[in-house]
């Protein structure tokens, strides 16, 4: 076995599954730093709770002001923050193992500004918010939708896939302003805090859709991640491996689409935390893979930490949670930039 | 009488292939022999590429067929195929911060699926493969590391890994010096001496052509000129009206093939 000395083989009835040692250790480091996060940022809070009151107070049926603080405020917003982490950790893997560059996530290439753009168009035309969610779902695969058209020649051609998407992308947000510009101030700025994606706003019935989303597409993600790790190989290879390249193609765009579309529609186009996550993950595995489950991982992390760090901060003032992942992502994109411009790639 | 499909696992029949209005190949028939090594040669831009990526299912043609063991290769499943077929594009990319043993795994591809990824089979396959091309010891190295020469080897271990009885290569000895190139050479004919492996390879080396093809082919404009043995295809007239260039055909001093040396 000396072939596999990287590797565990985790039998299965009739099959194997395989994982990289390495791999496995990143993981289990991740889901202990997860749920002391977890932990933490249900006890960390401008209201204060004891720790040793937390466990007792999911339990209990006394309903003060403690129990109502912890399950009705914290718990949704740290909830939906894990899945919305997690959804939009995968999404960028994914895009970003499909197009084989790092700067191809669906926060840059403009899908969250069309799931934005159309929560925005539900808002004005039916002036509430019944419909953000469809509206969020709609735009992002409506926006796909018409990058892939845009970009499809004899195939899926990735480079300009990669560029419509930039251009659709920021022409959206122009559109995008140029709502907000029809609407009365108030609803403006609930608006402007929601386009730069916070978690704060959260309600318990925003943690179904997105708990789904994450169970569903992310098990069906890693089913396909054999099948995408397959595709980091050109197009030929891919092909003369016996893989449908363009089926395959389009159906990991349209899981990774509604990935992030789900994500956006509860907690908006939060930035960066699609765009740094698989990078992340990979680095810290060292694997070739797209590493889907690690980077779900490290999207949650970074979204809760951000978020505890948005609430708690400054006391009298909730910021929204993206102000943060732009703190974490916007360095690394700096980075990037400057090193792929140095090896000419750009 | 010899069932026909022994002998030819590959043939082009009435193929037809144009980018926009540009024809590269019509009404093109070619039957592959089995348990050969075939080259494919001719002048810049004749086709030769656009000929292996049809007969590879990569380009679909626009008329005629491909013929898989007599069976239209377009209506087999593309997995299929892939147990039967190996090719070797002309620059392939590799997944980044791969290593040489994962790169040579990916290989079995089509005889996995996402629930059964690793088989006592997988491990044999990819074992082999690995010895025959001596990379063993490369193993554990970050294949961006590796040299053009190196690189090469672990390609052809993957298509191996594969376990195909034909394999298909777009130009493997382009940028490797002349060393690597026989190396790649010798052992490409090992594999196919060793494992009967059909080979199909897109050369730009006339001499080296001339010295391990069973079977040449002569394109020129999307047509066979000339195809048969080196002592047949290789002369004075055939290099003039092909390549347009004149020159003398002597005897390979080590192998008695067909040496052309230009005017």
């Amino acid at each position: 076995m000396k072939l596999l000395s990287h590797h565990l083989v985790i039998p299965l009835p009739g099959g194997a599954l395989l994982m990289r040692k390495r791999s496995a250790v990143v993981g289990i480091v991740l889901l202990t730093l997860n749920l002391v996060s977890v932990i933490a940022a249900l006890w960390y809070g401008a209201y204060p709770i004891a720790a040793s009151r937390i466990l007792p107070l999911f339990f209990s049926g006394e309903g003060g002001v403690d129990q109502l603080i912890l399950l009705d405020v914290r718990m949704p917003r740290i909830l939906v923050g894990v899945f919305v982490g997690g959804l939009m950790g995968m999404s960028g893997a994914i895009f970003q193992a499909l197009m084989r560059n790092p700067l191809a996530s669906p926060d840059v290439l403009g899908f969250n500004a069309g799931a934005a753009f159309g929560a925005l168009l539900t808002i004005f035309l039916f002036g509430s918010a019944a419909y953000v969610f469809w509206g969020a779902v709609a735009g992002g695969v409506l926006t796909a939708l018409l990058v892939v058209a845009l970009s499809w020649h004899r195939g899926l051609d990735l480079f300009r896939l990669i560029m419509v998407g930039i251009g659709i992308g920021f022409t959206l947000l122009a559109c995008a302003d140029f709502l907000m510009s029809q609407l009365d101030i108030q609803r403006a700025s609930d608006m402007a805090k929601w386009l730069v994606g916070s978690l704060g706003q959260v309600q318990r019935e925003d943690i179904a859709p997105v708990a789904v989303a994450f169970v569903a597409l992310g098990s069906l993600g890693i089913v396909l991640q054999y099948f995408l790790d397959r595709l980091a190989f050109d197009e030929d290879l891919a092909t003369g491996l016996g893989l449908k390249v363009n089926g395959l193609r389009l159906l990991m765009v349209a899981v990774a689409v509604v990935m992030t579309a789900t994500a956006v529609a509860v907690a908006g186009p939060i930035p960066f935390v699609a765009f740094v996550s698989g990078p992340i993950a990979r680095q810290l595995s060292r694997t070739p893979s797209s590493a889907l489950i690690l980077a779900a991982g490290i999207g949650i992390l970074v979204t809760l930490l951000s978020d505890t760090a948005a609430r708690t901060l400054v006391a009298a003032f909730q910021m929204p949670t993206g102000v943060f992942t732009a703190l974490i992502g916007a360095p690394y994109l700096i980075w990037l930039l400057a090193r792929q411009a140095k090896r000419n790639l750009i | 009488m010899l069932d026909p499909k022994e002998h030819t696992p590959l043939e082009a029949r009435g193929l037809g292939l144009s980018f926009g209005s540009h024809s590269v190949l019509k009404d093109f028939n070619l039957t592959i022999p089995k348990g050969q090594i075939s080259v494919v040669i001719g002048p810049n831009a004749c086709g030769k590429s656009t000929l292996l990526r049809s007969l590879a299912r990569l380009e679909k043609p626009s008329a005629g067929t491909v013929l898989l063991d007599g069976k239209s290769i377009h209506k087999q499943p593309t997995r299929e195929v892939a147990k039967r077929l190996g090719i070797l594009p002309q620059m392939p990319v590799a997944p980044e911060g791969i290593t040489v043993g994962d790169l040579v795994s990916r290989g079995r591809t089509p005889h996995q699926s996402a629930w059964r990824q690793w088989s006592r089979q997988d491990e044999v396959a990819i074992q082999n493969a690995m010895d025959m091309t001596k990379v063993t010891e490369l193993r554990d190295k970050p294949f961006s590391s590796l040299s053009g020469g190196q690189r090469q080897r672990v390609w052809i271990a993957m298509a191996l890994a594969q376990e195909t009885d034909l394999l298909l290569l777009d130009e493997p000895t382009t940028f490797l010096d002349l060393a690597h190139q026989i190396e790649l050479l010798e052992l490409l004919k090992r594999c196919n001496e060793e494992q009967q492996m059909t080979i199909v390879a897109v050369l730009h080396d006339i001499n080296l052509a001339a010295r391990y093809a069973h079977n040449l082919i002569v394109l020129k404009d999307g047509q066979i000129e000339a195809q048969g043995n080196a002592a047949k295809v290789i002369t004075q007239d055939i290099m003039k009206s092909t390549f347009g260039l004149e020159c003398y055909v002597m005897p390979d001093p080590v192998k008695g093939t067909p040496l052309v040396v230009p005017a």
